[in-house]
């Protein structure tokens, strides 16, 4: 399990890296921030004087390796535009972020696989109708016109909450369900159709045949079928993380959405930078726990990852 | 209209008396820029203006096209009529208001740098305007009037300023406002290697020399003609040497209405007002004010709604319209706040041949746009037909300028005589701009109108971000560009010519390599008197609207909704930015 961790491990830096590289010429190809920063009337000599500024007047390469030392040192630069370091830009939106994604995820988790798995007991059900009727609403309906509706009914007309703003109360519960509802459609459909197979499987008919308690049979149940539950739920989880801009635009969440398109529109490729590689960062990192989580919910990984262990 | 006629947009005299009641527009027109005012027709203007706020519908342009009307009341709205330029409502009509704290939303501040010295765009000069306060600062007419100084004299050789300044002035620390705070202020921006956004300014100040407390010497390298225009905000001397340069980025003081509290990243910047504001006319009747950042439209619209807003700038005419017959709230339309160009743009390559070098066939493109229509459906009558590239409040802009009438059979004629019945071009533009909403809608509308004549053009609309570089870079963009000018910024004549017409020197900032143009915009550059300088931007910009470098399109108006808490919502004429905020009155 070690070494099944640490070359995982491994394959994370590696991706950060081309990650990191990749952004960072992408976004020089998209043009020289000098261009946006001068003003109109300037003298002729002020885009030379901004690049020396910025540092953009060395070397391509030079700015990649300072570029890739600096980020090892956890150093992200400044902002162009901001001007500050682009490490406080991060440290002040994150959290908001990762509150927001959190939220929508307990939401979206809870409700997803609980509905899922009590669907998938009783198909054909009411339940079941409702519950698939709720997942095909919830993957169709686009956030953005989800959350003018929420907004419009439960902020202007019921004034149960507020109708954008950041806050851990009240503010939080709109913006997570507007999130949310996607991935527990996702969710509820991925579990139901989970928990079905495994109930059909030999050995659960078999613990059913033998009258074991619906409680024993849900437990066991679920961890045969949380594989791919768990995977999706991971990368749902990454992706509210990282994709939250739409509902943060809606709800003026001030998160890292709200970061990178102020950032992009300013062609201010530090945050830019920083936005891509922290967010991927959040991806990785989800996504190795969940290559983690497979070897606990699953012996057969943990007795594979040995193996492959021993033989190299 | 008679308030064009007026050349001057700002008064030098050393004897300048203290701010009189209403020098700013609050409590009547001060009797100096009444003077500047000029004619029978601004008396008339003003005296209208001076009326009763209840009533205050001045309108100061009377033409159906491009005339400035200030003070618009929405047709058929129930709310109150609203003032929003020109108007006047005295110091003692707005008591103490109840409500402590107004919340304005906008959908933008850039990136919010509350530093007064950092202010790089428009949308952040509401944070600007409320922390600090200029020298000469501008009336609800767009004129420059004294403020923190009370004249100012220039030398022979015109490289030397000599500014009075007023007495008894407050920063928001406590301190007093004296000349060593101007020259604090031109050092900072002069040493400091982060002020590239100022470089005109850094590139012709050389320095500043205190004479006495209320006399600061002001030299340049070359003659400035806008330096009263351009110069920064003095900020509080003895709190920028005790923080530094860092911190006061982060906590401003300076002297201006309103002294900062907190900001929060991408959320809100909140003030408390400056008790000890030296202008009463212009001191908010309200104790807290927070500008709140809120991108999305429908949430602005849901906060009015809600009461977590008093104010919401950035609405779409569709949007505004929906609060028609609401008694709680107000339609303000603050007229002639951008203006969407269509730019001639092949006219930069002198050695290139394009069609668009033949001024039958600009004429021709013009004469093709039902710029009435365009007001009328896609702004839905929040806007107007422009008569020339001048918006109304640059001096030397020309009222009795008739628009180009919509004549597409002309047009065909037009073409057919420059032998381009056949025309192709490419027009390129930006997806949006917080200038001229829907400016990708109005490109595309003009390609419809083009394709009407029989011109066959292509639509190349790319972000924002991408097309202002290329814009500047003068050797990217092929055939016509539609841009969106704020008026606001063109205060001066040479904005507007510099920016966008002139093609020797300033390298970001070419369209014609005309060069009559080019002369005329070399003589307003060396022209230190401000009335000369309006009288030869006049002759620019009659050339240049009979040559049509630049099609102006449509001029379109800013719409402010307020909420219960705002008694009236007025601010500068043609200002499309939500501040500064002397004018507005809390209930």
């Amino acid at each position: 399990m070690p070494r099944y961790i640490l070359a995982r491990l491994g394959q994370a830096v590696l991706v950060l890296w081309v990650v990191a590289t990749v952004v960072f010429l992408l976004s020089r190809a998209s043009g020289d921030v000098a261009d946006l920063l001068i003003p109109q009337d300037a003298p002729p000599e002020t885009k030379a004087q901004i690049e020396a500024n910025l540092g953009l007047d060395r070397p391509l390469f030079t700015q990649y390796t300072s570029y890739l030392a600096d980020v090892v040192r956890g150093d992200l630069g400044q902002s162009f535009s901001y001007r500050t370091e682009v490490s406080t830009l991060l440290k002040t939106a994150l959290p908001k972020t990762l509150q927001l994604g959190a939220a929508a995820f307990l939401f979206a988790a809870t409700f997803g696989v609980s509905i899922g798995v009590l669907s998938a007991l009783k198909p054909g059900s009411w339940f079941d109708s409702l519950g698939k009727g709720l997942a095909l609403l919830g993957q169709s309906v686009p956030s953005f016109f989800l959350g003018i509706l929420l907004v419009l009914f439960f902020a202007v007309r019921m004034g149960w909450f507020p109708a954008f703003g950041y806050g851990l109360g009240t503010n939080l519960i709109l913006p997570a369900v507007t999130l949310g509802a996607y991935p527990l459609a996702s969710l509820t459909r991925l579990t139901r159709s989970a928990v079905i197979e495994v109930l059909r499987k030999d050995h659960t008919m078999f613990m059913r045949a033998k009258g074991v308690s619906m409680v024993s049979l849900i437990v066991h149940t679920l961890r045969n079928a949380s594989l791919p539950v768990v995977t999706l739920a991971g990368i749902q989880l990454g992706a509210m993380f990282s994709g939250a801009v739409i509902v943060e635009t809606l709800y003026a969440w001030p998160g890292m959405g709200q970061v990178a398109i102020q950032a992009i529109n300013a062609r201010d490729y530090n945050v830019v930078q920083g936005v891509v590689l922290v967010n991927t960062t959040i991806f990785v990192t989800i996504l190795l726990l969940v290559d983690i989580s497979y070897g606990l919910l699953d012996p057969r990984v943990r007795r594979r990852g040995r193996g492959v262990a021993t033989a190299s | 209209m008679a308030d064009h006629d007026d050349p001057v947009r700002y008064h030098h005299d050393e004897s300048m008396p203290p701010i009189e009641p209403g020098t700013f527009g609050f409590g009547g027109l001060s009797r100096r820029t009444l003077l500047a005012g000029g004619g029978a027709l601004a008396l008339g203007a003003l005296l209208a203006a001076c009326g009763d706020d209840s009533t205050a519908t001045t309108t100061t342009g009377a033409t159906t096209t491009g005339a400035p009307t200030s003070a618009n009341t929405i047709p058929g709205s129930t709310a109150t009529p609203t003032t929003t330029s020109a108007t006047t409502t005295t110091a003692a009509s707005r008591p103490e208001a109840k409500t402590e704290t107004l919340t304005i939303a906008v959908p933008s501040l850039q990136e919010a740098n509350v530093d007064p010295h950092f202010a790089t765009g428009g949308l952040i000069f509401p944070l600007r305007d409320a922390i600090g306060e200029f020298l000469y600062a501008q009336n609800l007419k767009g004129q420059f009037v004294p403020s923190l100084a009370t004249g100012y004299t220039l030398s022979d050789d015109k490289l030397k300023w000599t500014f009075k300044l007023r007495a008894g002035v407050k920063h928001h620390d406590g301190t007093e406002f004296t000349a060593t705070d101007i020259k604090t202020s031109i050092d900072r921006i002069l040493q400091g290697a982060d002020f590239t956004h100022l470089a005109n300014f850094k590139a012709q100040v050389t320095g500043a020399n205190v004479i006495d407390p209320q006399t600061v010497e002001i030299l340049t390298k070359t003659p400035y003609a806008t330096l009263v225009v351009d110069m920064p905000m003095p900020i509080s001397t003895e709190y920028f040497k005790k923080v530094g340069d860092a911190e006061f980025r982060k906590k401003p003081v300076a002297c201006g209405p309103w002294k900062f509290v907190s900001q929060e990243l991408n959320q809100n910047v909140k003030y408390e007002r400056h008790d000890a504001y030296f202008d009463p006319a212009r001191r908010p009747n309200w104790k807290k004010l927070v500008y709140a950042i809120v991108p999305e439209e429908s949430a602005r619209v849901a906060g009015l709604k809600t009461g977590t807003i008093d104010i919401a700038f950035g609405l779409t005419a569709t949007t505004a319209d929906g609060f028609k017959g609401e008694s709680n709230f107000k339609i303000n339309e603050v007229p002639n706040t951008g203006t969407g160009y269509c730019m001639m743009y092949d006219n930069n390559y002198p050695d290139q041949p394009s069609p668009l070098k033949d001024q039958k066939v600009r004429m021709a493109l013009m004469m093709a746009i039902d710029r009435a229509a365009i007001a009328k459906t896609l702004y839905k009558g929040y806007a107007r037909v422009p008569t020339s590239n001048f918006p109304t409040i640059t001096p030397g802009f020309n009222p009795d300028r008739k628009a180009v009438p919509y004549d597409p059979d002309g047009a065909k004629k037009l073409l057919a005589e420059a032998g381009q019945s056949n025309l192709s071009i490419t027009l390129n533009t930006y997806t949006a701009t917080s200038t001229v909403p829907d400016i990708q809608k109005l490109a595309e509308t003009i390609i419809a109108f083009w394709g009407q004549i029989g011109v066959k053009a292509t639509l190349n609309a790319v972000e924002a971000a991408t097309f202002l570089p290329q814009w500047r870079a003068k050797n990217v963009i092929k055939g016509a560009a539609m841009i969106a000018g704020p008026s606001s910024f063109y205060v001066e004549p040479i904005r507007m010519l510099g920016n966008s017409f002139f093609s020797s020197r300033a390298p970001y900032t070419t369209i014609t390599g005309d060069k009559k143009l080019d002369d005329l915009v070399d003589q307003i550059n060396a022209e230190m008197d401000a009335t000369k300088r309006a009288a030869l931007g006049r002759q620019a910009v009659d050339y240049l609207d009979d040559q049509l470098f630049g099609l102006p399109i449509v001029t379109v108006s800013s719409l402010v909704v307020t909420g219960p808490n705002v008694v009236s919502f007025t601010t500068i004429e043609a200002n499309p930015y939500a501040g500064p905020t002397s004018w507005i009155v809390a209930k």
